[in-house]
């Protein structure tokens, strides 16, 4: 039995998750060869310097995720912080069971979870703060920018328009380049319910950008 | 709406295996609007590839490593908060256990009685039955020599106790005489 498969024998296996008793149990993925999986076990032991390099390595795609999820980017540094302080806090109790970035960002989608409960519905309208962002970042190029700009926001306001069960599996799947199976795993749910949520994401955003 | 459903988000996503990406292939080709939803879905794709990432901030991970630092500092604190707090405690219960046991009276050792049997009791008679003579009160005894205590270290005192004892033994021995 290979040391990555779970103890129960599965009786199927599809794309990465074992279908045993008409039930889905997501399989552990491969993780032993996963570079960051040994700096973890680092932090665990206390290296400083372990956690300095994962989090200069993993703050752009945290800081995104969160960005694309809440659609704000000064919300999305403080809970990508609060992100690495929660990884910091499990780490002594760390075990590996996953790729690094398969634990990180089930992190990730609790902070953002947590975030939206506390928030209630978020407010759909454009944040004034990203609209600033958004026009320092095509300083260089003013005539493409612009175009460039309101195609940023009309995409970030239907992004936000999405309920929370199709938003999540979208931001990571488009925007964080995870494959369906690793969004299956970070999400807990199964491979075939991410391959309709991103379709039916996708569907609803093609409507509300139509005549885009 | 497509006929294909979640396989053409699928396929813009590279998820389906060869057989799978066949299928859709070969449907779209005959069909227009799974074609047309097709297009879309890439013209989709291709705008959220080009969405505009954050930059983090170039002090983020300092940040970042500041409220680690605290956090740990707020753990060390509790944690030696707690250890203070149970030493005291154990300090409490400790001395509490000393004065209990102060104030305990003196745990009864079982010795076996020796009594004498007294004059006239009937042979066969259980200790029970006699009267067990009262020990002196050693504590009144103690409580003499440790008042003299200092007399008895001087010397001068010792010798007299010796005069006197020599004096009582002459006197015996004269008496004697005296009888005979």
């Amino acid at each position: 039995m290979p040391p990555d498969l779970p103890l129960r024998t599965p009786s199927i296996i599809v794309k990465g998750i074992i279908v045993q008793d008409q039930s889905v149990i997501l399989m552990s993925e491969k993780y032993e060869d996963d570079p960051d999986v040994a700096l973890m076990l680092r932090v665990s032991m206390g290296d400083r310097i372990a956690f300095e390099s994962l989090v200069s390595k993993f703050q752009r795609s945290v800081i995104n995720t969160a960005y694309r999820y809440t659609g704000n980017p000064s919300v999305a540094e403080e809970l990508a912080q609060d992100v690495f302080v929660r990884m910091y806090r499990a780490a002594p109790a760390y075990k590996p069971e996953a790729r690094f970035s398969t634990w990180l960002f089930t992190i990730v989608r609790n902070v953002c979870a947590n975030y939206r409960e506390r928030q209630g519905r978020f407010d759909r309208q454009m944040d004034p703060e990203a609209d600033a962002y958004l026009t320092m970042q095509d300083a260089d190029n003013p005539q493409d920018g612009l175009i460039r700009q309101e195609r940023e926001k009309r995409i970030r306001n239907a992004v936000n328009s999405l309920p929370d069960s199709l938003r999540m599996p979208l931001v990571l799947h488009q925007f964080n380049h995870m494959a369906y199976d690793e969004v299956a795993r970070v999400l807990q749910i199964s491979l075939s319910a991410v391959k309709v949520r991103i379709h039916r994401a996708r569907t609803a955003l093609m409507e509300q950008l139509k005549d885009l | 709406m497509s006929h294909l459903g979640e396989n053409l988000s699928a396929y813009v996503s590279d998820e389906l295996d060869e057989s799978e990406r066949k299928t859709v292939e070969e449907h779209v080709a005959v069909c227009a609007g799974c074609m047309e939803a097709l297009r879309r879905l890439q013209k989709l794709d291709a705008w959220m590839a080009e969405a505009i990432e954050l930059e983090p901030a170039p002090d983020f991970v300092e940040r970042v490593l500041i409220r680690v630092e605290k956090e740990r500092r707020v753990i060390a604190f509790r944690v030696k908060r707690s250890i203070a707090a149970l030493a005291a405690a154990a300090a409490i219960v400790f001395f509490a256990f000393l004065l209990s046991m102060r104030n305990e009276p003196p745990p009864l050792v079982k010795k076996p009685a020796v009594v004498e049997q007294p004059e006239g009791t009937p042979p066969g008679a259980s200790p029970r039955d006699s009267v067990p003579a009262q020990p002196a009160n050693p504590d009144d005894t103690d409580v003499e020599l440790i008042a003299h205590l200092d007399e008895l270290e001087n010397m001068e005192v010792i010798r007299e106790f010796e005069n006197l004892e020599s004096l009582e033994l002459a006197l015996i021995a004269g008496s004697a005489e005296v009888a005979e």
